[in-house]
């Protein structure tokens, strides 16, 4: 820490007794003193003075200061803002993979839920926004052992098309 | 009749009254001068304070609430611009004896070189100039224009305590540098 030598405030008399011995030394030197201007000079002060306080406050002037203040600040940060947004967007590649590797990771009964929704057309669906196409694309062959697995036919039967109907009537009468 | 006071001037000054402004600164500009030329030391940078503070005050008039007397007001903008060229001479001084100034302008050519003690031809102003910033401030304000603490801390926005202390070591410098000039020591202390 740095002490200060001293930190005593002097009083009126000290002060004033310094005050009178710097002018008496002041008065024994050969010295010019204060050197008066001349009264043209106060006055060419004056016009001087107006001439500059003219060009501060000039439109061009006061543009430019704006221009220097707000415009290309502005300009810059839109810029830094748009280069940053082209070059530094956040890409999240792992998105997909860390989705599948979660699907992985659910119980069997929840991913077939997922399916039949996908397949029965949005019938109590599960929304399925932000989750990747691949998991709903399953043949048309597994959605039918499903459905017949759990009683469904009817609703089987009546989401078929003619060649599909004809070669599933076929196989059941080959049963 | 009266002249108008200086609120009045103000006033008139925002209502668009240019001339009013005008009668301001005839009134004011001898004292901004002075205490500008006895803090920088010469001619040429005090007409350049000088103007630059009104320049400064008229451009900043709004912020004026009337608080603080308007010569008070000038004096702060004065005194503020001055110790900047005060600082900035330190600077350039620094570099040039860092010999940095040299390697840019080997000419010897720049025509700020010892202005500071060309033209303080008076002993007491040689001495004011080897003060520190503040302390110069300090006793210019109260040695030369006599003002009162109570003006000169609103003036630099200090304690009035630390203003004494500070004007006693000026004064205390000064009055040591006068004895060695005056004994005919060629050094200054």
């Amino acid at each position: 820490m740095k002490l200060r030598a001293d930190k005593t405030i002097p009083d009126d008399l000290a002060e004033r007794s310094l005050v009178e011995e710097i002018k008496t030394l002041a008065s024994q030197s050969p010295d010019p003193g204060r050197t008066e201007r001349p009264a043209a000079y106060w006055a060419n002060l004056l016009v001087r003075t107006n001439q500059r306080i003219d060009d501060a406050t000039s439109t061009r002037a006061l543009s430019i200061s704006w221009a220097a203040r707000v415009a290309i600040p502005g300009v810059v940060a839109v810029l830094c803002f748009v280069f940053a947004l082209h070059y530094y967007a956040p890409e999240r590649p792992e998105l997909a993979a860390s989705l599948n590797s979660v699907v992985q990771t659910l119980p069997d009964q929840t991913v077939d839920s997922l399916l039949v929704a996908g397949a029965g057309q949005g019938e109590g669906a599960l929304p399925a926004m932000g989750i990747g196409d691949e998991i709903l694309q399953v043949s048309r062959e597994q959605v039918a052992d499903y459905m017949i697995d759990n009683g469904r036919e009817t609703q089987l039967i009546e989401a078929m098309d003619d060649q599909q109907a004809n070669a599933f009537l076929n196989a059941l009468s080959q049963e | 009749m009266e002249p108008p006071s200086d609120l009045e001037l103000v006033e008139a000054v925002r209502n668009g009254n240019r001339q009013a402004f005008t009668d301001l600164m005839r009134r004011y500009q001898t004292r901004v001068y002075w205490v500008s030329r006895r803090i920088v030391g010469t001619h040429e940078d005090a007409d350049d304070v000088a103007q630059e503070t009104f320049v400064k005050a008229f451009t900043s008039l709004g912020d004026f609430r009337g608080d603080s007397s308007l010569f008070t007001w000038l004096y702060r903008i004065a005194v503020n611009l001055s110790l900047n060229v005060v600082r900035k001479r330190q600077l350039v001084n620094y570099l040039r004896e860092s010999d940095i100034i040299n390697r840019f302008f080997p000419s010897g050519d720049d025509p700020s070189a010892n202005v500071e003690l060309k033209e303080t031809e008076s002993m007491i102003e040689r001495a004011v100039a080897r003060l520190p910033e503040k302390q110069r401030a300090v006793f210019v304000l109260r040695y030369y224009d006599e003002l009162s603490y109570e003006e000169i801390s609103e003036i630099l926005k200090t304690s009035i305590g630390g203003l004494k202390a500070n004007y006693f070591h000026a004064l205390r410098k000064v009055q040591e540098f006068l004895k060695h000039e005056t004994s005919g020591g060629q050094d200054h202390p």
